[in-house]
């Protein structure tokens, strides 16, 4: 018993002393306190060897405290099909960030204010074409909680797709693509997946076209929109040199039953596949149902004949 | 024997033309003559209100307006991570919370220059990071949106936690709704070996649109 009274006492203890980040309650940040916004998100840069370039992003503060911001460049590149950010590797498409210089990186910015960060490209000579890929990364760490275990440091990335002018490589190969002609269940999903072979970026359009089978009603194509006007049946994302990029289209709120004529279309430089398939959605127990149904047809065949061959009269 | 077949197959045949007649058929989606606000623009197009390819009605002659909205990113981590107070030999949780506003698809990746948690009076002892949290076993992790099982370790380099293709809805092409907080949870789990105190570490958290 009086181990057992011990035991509780040690672990009570443990747990009044031993916490995750626990200073004073009184520095806790609220939701809507530090929100940091910038824009434009990614922006496109024409570049020429030996050239200075000057451009700008503005950061603003939509939050309810001041904070301090610092600016500093990272490169930018890709990870894998699903194209995750990277923004560490570098490589021959990644030497834009150390051309970038800021006449000033820190300022302090005010509830409701906005403040335009210039910078200044300037591209050495020599430099081959093709596509540079890098990240402006603005940060602020005013957002860090004392009290918290995970202090958290807010960082946005502005990314910058610049084309040095020169000798570009433009080459593209459509790796895969898929369209399903019968679905049980799941949802109706088309991809494509489309190399780039070239040293500059390109974009892909991946679009779909769904008319009614019977009626020959458009049901998707690629100008239709969701309730916020965004695009449905239409992707163009863009594509880094020598990566390749995955593209899915799911039709969202498909029928569970129909069938649909269906246009898959993939486009990129001067290269446009489109495929066509007939597209049947059939809920799995209304095909179990169908299944059964048609065993039951056999079942009473096989019955009926059986019957008539038993009914006949036997010749002796 | 025929008999009860005979039934069944009535009574199957009217179970699938019943079926068939209140299943809901297809919906007609809306389309858009101009870009709609907020959504990436597309290189082939040239904004400009008064070509062919932005009227509406060429009939009443009636010109749509098209407003080009630039590509907007902002971020709200600051009520992040409160404190756990941890007990040895048992895996406790908290979380913290990120909010991206963006009307492009968007990741949100996490790493921190120390992974460790470190005990912040003297920096001698410190929680690695960790994707297995187990009792028993020392060691923090933080929870990916979509990972069921396990946790996974902050690392020095930035690694995806979020992605809106992929997690809001799995399409590839939907948007996440911008009013969705996004909770990532936190797993810790201490042994009665580890000294008492207060254990910390910064989380860099970071935005970025994905073109």
């Amino acid at each position: 018993m009086l181990k057992k009274t011990a035991k509780i006492l040690a672990i009570l203890f443990f747990a009044m002393t031993f916490s995750l980040g626990q200073i004073s309650p009184a520095s806790a940040l609220e939701a809507g306190d530090i929100v940091i916004q910038i824009k434009p998100a990614d922006q496109e840069i024409e570049l020429s060897p030996g050239k200075v370039v000057y451009g700008q992003v503005t950061v603003q503060n939509v939050g309810r405290l001041p904070f301090t911001f610092t600016v500093s460049t990272k490169p930018y590149q890709v990870l894998n099909e699903n194209y995750d950010p990277d923004f560490n590797t570098e490589n021959s498409y990644t030497k834009l960030h150390n051309w970038i210089t800021f006449p000033q990186e820190s300022f302090q910015l005010e509830p409701g204010a906005s403040q335009d960060v210039s910078f200044k490209i300037t591209v050495p000579e020599n430099v081959p074409g093709g596509g540079q890929y890098a990240a402006i990364i603005v940060e602020t760490r005013d957002s860090m909680s004392s009290d918290a275990g995970v202090r958290i440091i807010s960082q946005l990335a502005s990314l910058i797709y610049a084309h040095v002018e020169g000798e570009e490589h433009v080459g593209g190969v459509l790796m895969s693509h898929s369209l399903p002609n019968f679905l049980l269940s799941s949802p109706f999903t088309a991809r494509a997946t489309v190399k780039n072979d070239g040293n500059v970026d390109f974009r892909l359009t991946h679009t779909l076209k769904i008319t009614d089978f019977f009626t020959n009603r458009e049901v998707l194509s690629a100008d239709s929109v969701d309730e916020n006007g965004n695009f449905i049946a239409k992707a163009t994302p863009m594509i880094l040199p020598e990566t390749q990029r995955s593209s899915a289209i799911t039709w969202e709120g498909a029928p569970q039953l129909g069938v649909f004529k269906v246009t898959q279309t993939i486009a990129f430089l001067d290269q446009t596949y489109t495929y066509d398939q007939i597209l049947i959605l059939c809920p799995i127990w209304l095909a179990g149902a169908a299944v059964f149904f048609i065993f039951l047809i056999i079942l009473w065949v096989i019955l009926r004949l059986r019957k008539r061959k038993r009914g006949r009269p036997q010749v002796i | 024997m025929e008999k009860i077949i005979q039934k069944l197959l009535v009574l199957t045949g009217v179970f699938i033309g019943a079926a068939i007649a209140f299943t809901p058929l297809t919906t007609y989606a809306d389309s858009a003559t101009c870009r709609p606000a907020g959504v990436a623009a597309d290189p082939d197009e040239v904004i400009d209100q008064n070509t062919t390819g932005y009227t509406q009605q060429e009939v009443t002659g009636s010109t749509n307006v098209c407003v080009y909205v630039d590509t907007v990113l902002s971020l709200d981590a600051a009520n992040g991570g409160s404190t756990i107070v941890m007990y040895p030999d048992m895996v406790r949780t908290g979380q913290f919370n990120v909010q991206v506003r963006s009307a492009m698809p968007y990741t949100i990746s996490l790493s921190a220059e120390e992974p460790e948690l470190k005990e912040v009076e003297t920096e001698s002892y410190f929680i690695p990071a960790r994707s297995e949290i187990v009792s028993g076993k020392v060691g923090w992790g933080i929870r990916k949106a979509g990972q069921t099982e396990g946790y996974t370790a902050v690392a020095t380099v930035p690694q995806v936690f979020f992605d809106s293709t992929v997690n809001d809805n799995g399409t590839g092409t939907q948007l996440a709704d911008e009013s969705t907080w996004h909770h990532f949870e936190i797993g810790v789990s201490v042994t009665d070996r580890v000294p008492q105190g207060i254990y910390a570490t910064d989380v860099t958290v970071t935005a970025a649109v994905k073109e």
